[in-house]
C-alpha cells in the first residue's frame, strides 16, 4: 500500500506537467523561443501557413522579436509557459471538481 | 485514512487528464493575449499566474516587441494560431 502511494505522489506531478495536450502547439513555441532556430528555419516549419510573402513578413517580425531577447529572457518565456500549462492541468480542474455542487 | 488519501491520489490523477484537454486553450487564449490585449491589462493577467517576477518580465519584453509591429501583420500571425487549432484536437 505505502510503495503504490510512493508511486503514485511521485507520477502524478510528471503526469500533471506532462505537457499541454497540444504537442504541435507546443512545438511552434518552443521553436519560436529558441534562438538557436532562425527566421528562415522557422518560416519554413510554419510553410504550410504562410500563402503569400505579406504573412512571411508578419511571420518573420514575430520570430525577430524573440531573436531580439536574451538566453535569459527566452528561458524565463518558456518557464512561464510550463507555469501556465502547470496551473491548469493541476489546479484549475482540482478547483473545479472540488467546488461544484451534487445534485 | 490511507484509503481516503489513496482515493484523493486517483481524483487528481484523473482530473489532470481530463484537464488535458482544456490546456491546449489556454495556451491559445495566452498566445492571443500576447498579441492583442493592452499591455497593463496583459500584465495583470499575468500576475494572476503568482509566476516569478523574471518569467513575467520576460513576456512582458516579448510582448514589448510584438507592440511594435504593424496591426496588418498581428491579424496575421492570429490567422495562423486559428489554422492551428484544428491540431489540438
Amino acid at each position: 500500500m505505502k510503495l503504490v502511494m510512493v508511486l503514485m505522489l511521485a507520477a502524478l506531478p510528471l503526469y500533471c506537467y506532462a505537457g499541454s495536450g497540444c504537442a504541435y502547439l507546443e512545438g511552434v513555441i518552443k521553436d519560436i523561443a529558441n534562438p538557436t532556430i532562425s527566421i528562415e528555419q522557422f518560416k519554413n516549419s510554419l510553410k504550410e501557413y504562410i500563402k503569400d510573402d505579406a504573412t512571411s513578413n508578419a511571420v518573420g517580425e514575430f520570430k525577430q522579436c524573440f531573436l531580439n531577447q536574451s538566453n535569459e529572457t527566452l528561458e524565463n518565456f518558456v518557464a512561464f509557459m510550463v507555469i501556465l500549462i502547470s496551473f491548469y492541468v493541476c489546479f484549475y480542474n482540482t478547483r473545479k471538481f472540488v467546488t461544484s455542487d451534487v445534485k | 485514512m490511507r484509503l481516503w488519501v489513496s482515493l484523493l491520489l486517483v481524483t487528481l490523477a484523473f482530473c489532470c487528464y481530463q484537464a488535458n484537454a482544456m490546456v491546449c486553450p489556454a495556451v491559445v487564449i495566452d498566445t492571443e493575449n500576447i498579441l492583442t490585449m493592452p499591455m497593463g491589462m496583459y500584465e495583470k493577467r499575468l500576475k494572476a499566474f503568482n509566476a516569478p517576477a523574471d518569467a513575467v518580465q520576460a513576456k512582458l519584453q516579448v510582448k514589448q516587441c510584438i507592440d511594435q509591429m504593424p496591426r496588418e501583420d498581428i491579424r496575421k500571425i492570429k490567422h495562423i494560431l486559428v489554422e492551428m487549432l484544428p491540431k489540438c484536437l
